[in-house]
């Protein structure tokens, strides 16, 4: 009887364990299928292999092995070093360094530049190499006094056990005593770590350590850095100095402490260069010219990587010539750019009048929040009542200051010398404000450039061609670098209009080879749409005004501007030499020509992006060079302004809210038929694969779903989503902006090659578009190598300040440098058939609150500033991906604006690639059906592979719950684009690489596991519940017959 | 109560973890990074698996006959099933929003551990942990009898 009692017991436990391992492993399935990637990527496991048949193969390696790849990736990230490199002061014959020169390095990013940490900014190749490697092998002595102190006293390069805040365990981190702050935060305090002179005796450096400087015979190579990084902006005035005392100082300026190590490198070397290690743009007013602590010269190197210290060395000794020249402009004080005084944001006065209190209908009872939520998520909220006001329009970096230098001698009514902006003296004054501007950069060697001939073909893919002769007037052969800029007529028309002019515009660049002594002409082209301005009060279109556009060739924007000045007759600074001019001539002013792009009219877009729409007044006031003083900005999170005062209240929280769509209810969709096509039939037609327009992909995608069509648009994850009815490939997305993360694994080696060796500021600094092309190619071809084909691999929202924590990823400040770079790029990525999408288009203008902050503006800023920026990508190149902001234009979320994405990059510019959001972080900020009506073909959600709408509670979506097949199958208008934003991602594929390999899926040990565990639980489980009844029922009978 | 065997007391235990378990998921998601983030049925799961196990104990210490034992140990089976369901559709809910807040890149580990979110994310750890002891308490109750041999 006992046993009996016993063995019921036992098969009823049996019985619930089973069953709870048979719910684990049922439910547990699903969830694994939605984490694949990332369970693989830390498991090691595969669960999809990728087979390639190298015959039928369409995008084919250049390299034949994997050496010769790594040896092309390395050969150009050396070039970046070499070309990006730029000399911006060089006094005293201080550079380039003699072979067998002594040099002492100073500063903690002299032993460990910035990144010192491998990840998505620096390959971490075992052959890197770092700057004591990089002069020793140009033939530099260094100290070895001063470097050992450093590197032993100072830094104390280790290993930490950090714990890990989740498991506890302990994992090594790379550790230094002091190091400078490699993440500065998001707007606090931030701490410049650099170890004064005073600290030297206290951490242990030799009493005898400046007498092992021979002073006359050494140069000091001081180097000072700036971290940075994603969700990071700079404070100004939020700087603390070494002993974390506040000193209200700009971060990016150079602190106390590190002007006390300049001293001391002065007081022991005969002459003094110092490297800026930077993505953001530092104040150098101390040590430039005339400053208290002057330096010989000053060098910026950028962001480095594995190789770019080696072409920093070739610089620095003259083994290569300078070409590099300034991305950015470097001025005396920060607070002197306009951009800059409407940093960070504010709220307007009434922003709670946008929450919901239970009355959002799809939302409904529930109280939602209209503040900030931080970059990754937070407390229920639109986050719609935090702004910017860009009212500086399109004046940002050198041609804000390049022009009012122009308009303080040519156009004196322009009121250019107003105290507005100044921060140098009572009257702006360029000279005093400006320490380096845009496309500065000395050469070693003299040479000339002189613009010789201009033709402009002013049609819709027109060009201009500039022909420069490039005058080698040393004893050395070398390499020199060509700008072309242009003066577009300032008329009376602008001025009624407000159309806004740059005195001065760069347009593109060559490098060329020249002989000692010799001549070689250049041609630099451009395409000719972008002479044309954006009028967006009157034409509202692109115009080309009548007058002369003055062309000119010249070693920087300034010397332009100086030759602009020239040519008419005016008295310039003095700081550069004269340079020609070529005019060219447009009798009449053209407002058709541009107004029309691929066949689509083109006219306003953003209209509600202007604060001033809004509040029906004039309540911003855009910079216009034509009156300086009475236009320059103010910061409009000063002013009260309510949202409930506005005539347009109602529609205006409406977009706060994210209600650009509203579902239809009357309008039943069509569901998803199989009609037997496949995507893979598509593999080798090259009619279908080169025409959008076959309706082969129209009756594709018409197969899908409803369910899945709206899913796998809103759930798109960071791989492609498996659709029913077409079998597409699975593309997974990929970092970063350096080169794929992922790397190489040589088998027969045993050796991992790294290909995320590029470097975005130092390409720009190259002005080399030839090298961004190699680049792209190279990035392309490692993709091939490493069977990766989707890729975030460019950034190329503009520096509209010196503060933003991604400006490492991005170019310039300068829509055209970028613009090109970007085309360069893409254009060779797209060669090798890789979708490179560049971050993070629709101004990213700052990290801080970057999850929904609205950036206001007006359209002529819109359309040449940050989205020219991403033209030439995508609209000259046809790039085959981007990546939209998260913030707001205006206040409509960037992933939102159909206006941006489906009026011009999809039908003015005719860009049919990928389109992906940024995170997809806050249901209540993200808007389903508006990134599906926009034109988002993949919403970047994190790694599940969920294409459903039907996985929440009740069948309803488990993000948002008012979506569901049934609320959106009477709304053909939004199923319809579901399926057309698909058809562009299927599209892409089928022009990409991904077509060269065929994706198989694999079963994992994971998988048998959770198989093996459903079969020994449901079966198991049923036998121990069959024996159990069983047992229990005869115990009863036994019990009553008893 | 003299009744009661250990594995009742067992039982009894799990069904207070489930209480306790879905107090903690109520704070957990009332404000916070799951501010509003929950599964599907969750709170359902939880209520009738703790019912489960205290009926299956009501049942086997107040009525004795063979449905009632019967009765009682289908409870004692379905309580831990349910639980283990609660369990398995919070980890699904909970594995990306852990992964944000723990395993997030250097560069933004500031701003995304906060310490709002740091004790979102303990907090639903805490949940997780209740829930799976519950469970395991649930499934140890079942291999037992519910009352005392002879009482």
């Amino acid at each position: 009887m006992g046993k009996s009692k016993k063995l019921t017991s036992f098969f009823k436990g049996m019985a619930c364990l089973l069953a709870c391992l048979l719910v684990f492993a049922s439910v547990g399935s699903g969830i694994v299928e939605g984490y694949r990637g990332s369970l693989d990527s830390v498991l090691g496991t595969e669960s999809y292999r990728t087979v390639e048949d190298a015959s039928t193969a369409v995008f084919k390696s250049d390299y034949a092995t994997i050496e010769e790849m790594a040896a092309a990736a390395k050969d150009i990230a050396i070039r970046e070093g070499e070309e990006g490199t730029v000399v911006m002061k060089n006094d005293n014959a201080a550079l380039p360094l003699a072979k067998g020169s002594q040099v002492v390095l100073f500063g903690l990013a002299a032993y460990a530049p910035y990144p010192y940490a491998n990840g998505d900014l620096k390959g971490g190749n075992a052959d890197a190499v770092d700057l004591v490697q990089a002069l020793e092998a140009e033939g530099l002595n260094i100290n070895a006094t001063v470097k050992d102190f450093y590197v032993t006293n100072i830094l104390n390069r280790h290993e930490e056990m950090v714990p890990n805040r989740w498991t506890g365990e302990l994992m090594p981190s790379v550790a230094y005593d002091n190091i400078y702050v490699a993440a500065p935060g998001d707007m606090v305090d931030y701490k410049v770590v650099e170890v004064a002179p005073e600290l030297y005796a206290e951490k242990g450096a030799p009493e005898t350590w400046k007498e092992s400087i021979d002073k006359e015979n050494t140069t000091a190579i001081v180097v000072f850095a700036r971290g940075a990084g994603e969700g990071n902006t700079y404070a100004p005035g939020k700087a603390l100095n070494y002993a974390g005392e506040a000193t209200g100082a700009d971060p990016l300026a150079l602190s106390a402490d590190e002007l006390a190590v300049v001293d001391v490198a002065k007081e022991t070397c005969g002459k003094v260069v110092v490297l800026i290690n930077s993505g953001n743009n530092m104040v150098l007013k101390e040590i430039a010219k005339g400053g208290a602590h002057e330096v010989d010269a000053i060098c910026y190197i950028g962001v480095i990587n594995d190789y770019q210290l080696t072409g920093v060395a070739r610089v620095l000794t003259g083994a290569v010539n300078a070409t590099g020249a300034m991305a950015d402009t470097y001025v005396a004080d920060n607070a002197s750019i306009p951009a800059v005084v409407n940093f960070g944001g504010g709220y307007f006065a009434d922003y709670d009048i946008a929450a919901s209190h239970g009355d959002d209908p799809r939302y409904p009872g529930q109280e939602i929040g209209n503040t900030e939520t931080g970059s990754f998520g937070g407390s229920a909220s639109y986050n719609g009542g935090h702004y910017i006001v860009e009212a500086e329009g399109i004046y940002v970096g050198y041609k804000y200051f390049e022009t009012r230098y122009f308009d303080s001698i040519a156009n004196p009514a322009f009121n250019a010398a107003s105290a507005k902006g100044a921060t140098q003296d009572a009257a702006w004054d360029y000279n005093k404000e400006v320490l380096y501007t845009f496309g500065h950069g000395l050469s070693y060697i003299p040479y000339e450039q002189t613009i010789k001939s201009v033709t402009v073909d002013k049609t819709e893919d027109g060009e201009v061609k500039a022909v420069v002769a490039v005058t080698n007037k040393g004893d050395k052969d070398g390499k020199f670098l060509a700008q072309l800029y242009v003066q577009v007529p300032y008329t009376e028309y602008d001025k009624t209009n407000l159309v806004e002019k740059s005195a001065v515009s760069f347009l593109n660049s060559a490098k060329v080879d020249v002989k000692a002594g010799e001549t070689q002409e250049v041609t630099i082209t451009v395409p000719a749409k972008y002479l044309a301005s954006y009028d967006y009060k009157a034409a509202k279109t692109w115009i080309l005004d009548e007058g002369d556009y003055l062309f000119t060739a010249a070693a920087g924007s300034h010397a332009a501007v100086n030759n602009f000045l020239a040519y008419a007759g005016l008295e310039t600074d003095g700081t550069t030499e004269k340079g020609e001019v070529v005019t060219w001539n447009l009798a009449a002013f053209d407002k058709t020509t541009y107004a029309t792009d691929n066949g689509t009219a083109v006219t306003n877009v953003a209209d509600n992006a202007d604060l001033n729409y809004w509040t029906g007044k004039d309540t911003v006031t855009y910079l216009s060079r034509q009156d300086w003083d009475a236009t320059y900005p103010i910061n409009y999170n000063e002013v009260e302004i309510k949202i409930g005062d506005s005539p347009k209240k109602d529609e205006w929280i409406a977009q706060m809210r994210g209600q650009v769509y509203t579902v239809k209810t009357n309008e039943p969709a069509k569901e998803g038929e199989d009609t037997g096509l496949r995507f893979y039939t598509v593999n080798g037609d090259t009619e279908k694969i080169g025409n959008i327009n076959d309706p082969y992909w129209d009756n594709l995608v018409n197969q899908i779903l409803i369910d899945e069509a709206v899913g796998a648009v809103i759930h798109g994850g960071s791989r492609s989503d498996e659709l029913t009815h077409v079998e597409n490939p699975i593309v997974l997305q990929n970092e970063g902006v350096s080169g794929f993360t992922t790397g190489y694994n040589d088998q027969a080696s045993g050796k991992t090659y790294k290909f995320n060796i590029h470097s975005q500021t130092l390409i720009g600094s190259s002005f080399n578009p030839q090298l961004a092309y190699e680049w792209g190619r190279v990035e392309g071809n490692s993709g091939l190598w490493i069977k990766r084909y989707d890729l975030w691999g460019t950034g190329l929202t503009l520096r509209r300040t010196p503060y933003n924590g991604r400006n490492y990823e991005y170019i310039s400040e300068d829509p055209m440098l970028t613009n090109r770079m970007g085309y360069s790029i893409m254009l060779g990525c797209k060669e090798k058939g890789i979708m490179n999408g560049p971050k993070h288009m629709g101004f990213n203008d700052q990290e801080h609150n970057r999850a929904g902050i609205s950036a206001y503006m007006h359209e002529q800023k819109f359309r040449e500033t940050d989205m020219r920026g991403f033209q030439g990508g995508l609209d000259d190149a046809k790039g085959l991906a981007v990546m939209i902001a998260f913030n707001r234009i205006g206040a409509t979320a960037a992933a939102h604006h159909a206006g941006m994405i489906q009026q011009v990059m999809r039908k003015e510019w005719g860009y049919w690639g990928l389109i992906s959001t940024d995170m997809m972080n806050n249901s209540y900020y993200f808007n389903p059906e508006s990134m599906v009506m926009a034109g988002i073909t993949q919403v970047a959600d994190f790694a599940t592979n969920d294409n459903h709408i039907n996985q929440g509670e009740g069948g309803v979506d488990k993000t948002w719950p008012y979506i569901s097949v049934e609320s959106v199958k009477n709304d053909a208008t939004l199923v319809n684009m579901a399926r057309e934003d698909l058809k562009y991602q299927l599209y892409t594929f089928a022009n990409s690489a991904v077509m060269n390999v065929r994706t198989e899926k694999l079963t994992t040990w994971y998988d048998n596991a959770l198989n093996a565990v459903k079969y020994v639980g449901g079966i198991g489980g049923g036998i121990c519940c069959l024996a159990w009844l069983a047992l229990s029922l005869l115990k009863g009978k036994k019990e009553q017959e008893a | 109560m003299k009744k009661l065997s250990v594995g009742a007391w067992i039982t009894c235990i799990a069904a207070v973890l489930a209480i306790v378990a879905l107090f903690v998921f109520m704070g957990n998601t009332g404000s916070g990074y799951f501010k509003d983030n929950k599964p599907a049925n969750f709170e359902l799961y939880v209520i009738l698996g703790a019912v489960a196990l205290v009926g299956a104990i009501a049942l086997k210490t107040g009525v004795d006959n063979k449905w009632a034992d019967l009765a009682a140990g289908v409870l004692q089976v379905a309580g831990p099933v349910l639980l283990a369901l609660a369990l398995i559709t919070l980890v699904g809910t909970r594995v990306e929003g852990l992964g944000f807040i723990y395993f997030s890149n250097a560069d933004v580990a500031k701003e995304v551990q906060t310490a709002e979110n740091l004790a979102s994310g303990s907090g639903a750890i805490a949940n997780m942990v209740l829930l799976g002891c519950a469970t395991l308490l649930g499934i140890v109750g079942a291999f037992c009898n519910l009352r005392k041999k002879g009482a």
